[in-house]
């Protein structure tokens, strides 16, 4: 056997070159390109999605932020329009209204005379806090017992969003950092149950 | 600066393809340029790169699936690897991640099949090789996977060992291994056959 001609056919060896020969029926003619050459795949990667989960529950927590702060810019503008309303009835210590204990037991609650408000005090009413205003205006104990049920239930429900949209955030910036371990401390807690 | 990066940017200052310049640099591969202009949206350079990797490609499937499928398969292991070009990370290794990509897709393709039903297939075809054609060639898939498909890119493709090694990225010992220690062992078989 010519090893040469095994190697890179230099030279000839008549076994390898019959084989070569009867071989040759099984060999194919290149055809055309197949046309998926033309469409080359988009690139997708689980980080790519995280950042997409991360982006869409970054938007939604701003909404909702929003939202909360638009509320509490109405909600807590009632007691103030109150001190006008009663500066009005001859009070005039508008500014000692939220520092006053007195103002859950009074005999005659702001709420109960809306319609008595003056044009001066229906603008301050109708005007909203921006959002500035609004985080610092932190709701005081005193201030959510001036809530009513209504506005109570709707303040604890806006508080819950929050907190489930905070842990949401938490645990898609811990998968975006590699330091998830979900599935551990659901185990661990399992164990701890047991 | 360089003198070679020097001429390299005359060399595209005068209109010549950048491709090409960094080729003939000695910078990157001829299989590299391809790659690159194959990303660049070049249909000759995917025309180039099937042309090339053709018989490469038609000898590994060969070896490991039925004749009369092999044309379908190699079109589906082209299809696959341009649509995943932009994952290649090293484009001078473009013919083993072919290769790699061929091999994977034979293993998908024919997971769950019985033997009997390839010799069946390959006995129905109509326009199916010799008989004796055919023995040969059973008789070398009948060899270790190594050997049977460097024996089939060598002598049903009609590459040279030194062709196998590039297009395949084995080292030339690997192939001149195989191609030798192969040959022996299929004169045995069909020597023990006649």
């Amino acid at each position: 056997m010519n090893n040469d001609y095994l190697w890179d056919k230099k030279g000839s060896d008549p076994e390898v070159e019959s084989l070569e020969s009867l071989l040759t029926e099984f060999r194919a003619v290149p055809e055309a390109v197949p046309p998926a050459a033309e469409i080359p795949e988009q690139k997708t990667s689980v980080a790519g999605a995280l950042r997409m989960a991360f982006a869409s529950l970054s938007f939604a927590s701003v909404a909702i932020v929003a939202a909360g702060l638009f509320f509490f810019g109405s909600a807590f503008q009632q007691p103030q329009a109150v001190s006008i309303d009663l500066d009005g009835a001859g009070r005039t210590a508008a500014s000692e209204i939220p520092d006053s204990p007195s103002l859950t037991v009074s005999p005659a609650p702001p709420v109960v005379k809306p319609l008595n408000l003056t044009k001066k005090s229906k603008q301050i009413v109708n005007r909203r806090k921006s959002p500035k205003e609004a985080v610092a205006a932190v709701p005081a104990a005193d201030q959510l017992a001036a809530l009513t049920d209504e506005e109570r239930e709707a303040y604890e429900k806006l508080v819950l969003a929050l907190s489930v949209t905070t842990s949401s955030f938490k645990l898609v910036q811990d998968k975006v950092d590699g330091t998830y371990a979900g599935n551990d401390a659901a185990s661990d807690s399992n164990t701890t149950q047991e | 600066m360089s003198e070679s990066r020097i001429s390299r940017q005359l060399l595209i200052l005068h209109g010549n393809d950048a491709d090409q310049v960094e080729a003939s640099c000695g910078r990157s591969t001829p299989e590299a340029a391809l790659v690159h202009r194959a990303l660049n949206g070049k249909q000759d350079a995917y025309d180039d790169l099937y042309r090339r990797y053709f018989p490469m490609v038609h000898g590994i499937v060969l070896a490991r699936a039925p004749s009369c499928e092999a044309d379908d398969l190699v079109q589906e292991v082209f299809i696959a690897a341009f649509k995943k070009l932009h994952t290649l990370n090293d484009p001078d290794a473009v013919g083993g991640w072919i290769a790699s990509i061929a091999r994977r897709r034979i293993v998908d393709s024919h997971r769950g099949k019985r033997k009997e039903e390839e010799i069946t297939e390959n006995l129905a075809s109509p326009d199916r090789p010799s008989n004796e054609a055919y023995e040969v060639l059973c008789a070398i898939k009948s060899l270790p996977e190594a050997y049977c498909e460097t024996l089939i890119l060598r002598l049903v493709e009609g590459m040279t060992g030194p062709e196998i090694a590039d297009a395949t990225g084995l080292t030339h010992d690997s192939v001149r291994v195989n191609l030798h220690r192969g040959m022996k062992m299929l004169r045995k078989k069909l020597g023990v056959r006649n």
